[in-house]
């Protein structure tokens, strides 16, 4: 190659490599930022479940009250987790509430499975299935949210992300969990 | 060792720039490829997978198997119930290439998945990545590709096959195909107005997506209210159009009423069910059973309740000009891979289009020298 050449022909694979990589770069920077959005999507519609179901939850107590009275440490307990919800708590804090709240109304609508009485009457039962759908819907949108985090924070730890996540300040986003600690059933005592 | 030799002098050549001219556009090609899917990967891998049941409107990806709504189409060159078609016909021969036919269709359909199905309307802007369903080209003779059934009657076809319907097609007897001059079946060219051109070197190939195939899509999901502005958009009050419909009337041209247009067949439910009036026929020919007017009511109302569509349900559909919706066959992970695959092989393309843009230097250098 001639010596007037060769600078030409290192430019052009330089340009091409340089296209390359800032394409790439490009995308990639595009593809988290969605993905940032799409995760605060997910939580929003958490969030809109939750708020639905912080609602819904006194119409399921006073629906029951009455009926069954002697198993007020159920429903005290119910009462108790939804007045711990606060929609401005970090993730983590909502998801440990959430979830609590979570095995709480299952306890209490497994007590009422055990009182045909009263799962007989009409207006639990219409109560009782709008709870179940919210926490179907609530399950459904946890997975959701966290698939979307677990894919946001394996992107920005492989390359080509982890190359601009510290210039651009990406952090891995929480997962709506909570800790073992915040699982264990409510204390409340079947009589 | 003589042959490497003598290909490396080539190369190396003035002369060699036959080899790296072509080399250069078609790694520079892949590149581009590469980085489109690149993008396409992260467009369809970064969205999680809701579940029908339990949608929220906004930005989704969903994976089912395709049901057919109302209506399914009838592909152009192989006449298979479909919800998407891409039907081409190429005239291959000599250096210049053209289309003789290149249609594309869509229609809505329902995507099922474990918890429930959700209509999809593909409406604006629609990538649909399906690959060639079947492609052939015409014998030495000239003669139709095998596999080749064009489409002979409506393009649309009911999605559940109706029993009397079906019976009533298989007792139609058909007049015989023209045959044009030279003793040859114009078929679909001759359809096209493009009979009697030769036959050989013709490639014929269709892409597309049948009830009951595993479908991956992208889109935005939304209540049919924000859709239906579009879908039923009411006909534009046009002086000139009318009168000029108007003007085709006074002429001959377009026929006043649709039972002068289309006779028997301008009669609801004529060929496909029960009439709902007597037809006009030979009267050696069996009169069809016409319904009572009630059970014609019934018969309609029932009708209109299946194209029925609740304005708060949710869909997946762009409006025009917002978003895009992707459509990809198989599951997440195949449409996934398939991006990645071709990412690679655009990498692979770099370092061509590297290699040859650095021999094509060698190669001028020869040449100024």
């Amino acid at each position: 190659m001639t010596g007037d050449m060769m600078p030409t022909a290192a430019a052009f694979a330089v340009l091409v490599l340089l296209i390359t990589i800032v394409v790439m770069l490009a995308t990639t920077y595009n593809a988290v930022v969605a993905l940032g959005q799409r995760i605060d999507k997910a939580w929003a519609n958490i969030d809109v479940i939750l708020k639905q179901r912080h609602d819904e939850l006194p119409r399921l107590v006073d629906a029951v009250r009455g009926l069954m009275g002697f198993e007020r440490d159920v429903l005290e307990e119910v009462t108790r987790l939804r007045a711990d919800y606060r929609r401005d708590a970090p993730v983590d804090e909502q998801a440990a509430v959430a979830l609590a709240t979570t095995i709480g109304v299952q306890h209490l609508l497994a007590v009422v499975e055990a009182y045909p009485d009263i799962k007989s009457h009409g207006n639990v039962l219409a109560v009782q299935d709008e709870i179940r759908r919210m926490e179907d819907m609530l399950a459904d949108r946890r997975e959701l949210y966290n698939d979307m985090v677990y894919r946001f924070n394996t992107r920005i730890r492989t390359v080509p992300a982890v190359l601009i996540a510290g210039l651009f300040g990406w952090q891995p986003r929480p997962f709506f969990q909570a800790e073992a600690a915040d699982r264990e059933r409510p204390a409340a005592t079947l009589t | 060792m003589t042959l490497f030799t003598d290909l490396a002098t080539f190369i190396s050549s003035p002369q060699g720039i036959v080899v790296s001219l072509p080399a250069l556009a078609v790694g520079l090609w892949l590149l581009v490829k590469g980085l489109i899917a690149f993008r396409d990967e992260a467009r369809v891998g970064d969205v999680a997978t809701s579940n029908v049941a339990t949608l929220a409107a906004g930005e989704v990806r969903l994976s089912g198997v395709i049901e057919g709504a109302e209506m399914v189409l009838v592909s152009a060159l192989q006449s298979r119930p479909c919800v998407y078609y891409r039907s081409r016909i190429r005239d291959e021969r000599g250096d210049g290439r053209r289309d003789l036919l290149d249609e594309q269709q869509a229609i809505s359909f329902r995507l099922r998945d474990s918890s429930g199905a959700i209509r999809v309307v593909p409406r604006g802007r629609v990538d649909w990545n399906v690959p060639e369903r079947w492609s052939e080209t015409t014998d030495i003779a000239g003669g139709d590709p095998p596999g080749l059934e064009r489409r002979r009657g409506a393009s649309t076809t009911a999605a559940e096959l109706d029993r009397e319907v079906a019976i009533a097609a298989l007792l139609t007897v058909r007049s015989p195909e023209p045959i044009s001059d030279d003793g040859g079946d114009p078929g679909l060219l001759g359809d096209l107005g493009l009979a009697g051109s030769s036959d050989r070197g013709r490639r014929y190939s269709e892409a597309r997506l049948e009830p009951g195939e595993t479908v991956t899509i992208v889109g935005m999901a939304r209540p049919y209210r924000d859709l239906q502005a579009e879908l039923i958009a009411p006909v534009p009050d046009d002086a000139d159009l009318a009168a000029a419909l108007d003007a085709a009337r006074a002429s001959g041209r377009l026929a006043t009423t649709p039972e002068d247009a289309w006779g028997n067949a301008a009669i609801p439910g004529f060929g496909i069910g029960q009439p709902t009036r007597p037809p006009e026929l030979d009267p050696d020919a069996d009169a069809p059973r016409v319904p009572t007017p009630a059970e014609a009511a019934a018969a309609e109302s029932a009708a209109e309740a299946r194209f029925e569509i609740a304005p708060d349900e949710l869909v997946i559909g762009q409006p025009d000009g917002d978003g895009q919706l992707v459509v990809y066959p198989g599951t997440p992970a195949e449409a996934v891979e398939r991006e990645r695959t071709t990412l690679l092989v655009g990498l692979l393309g770099a370092v061509l289009a590297i290699g040859a843009g650095m021999l094509l230097a060698v190669q001028l250098s020869g040449v100024l020298a």
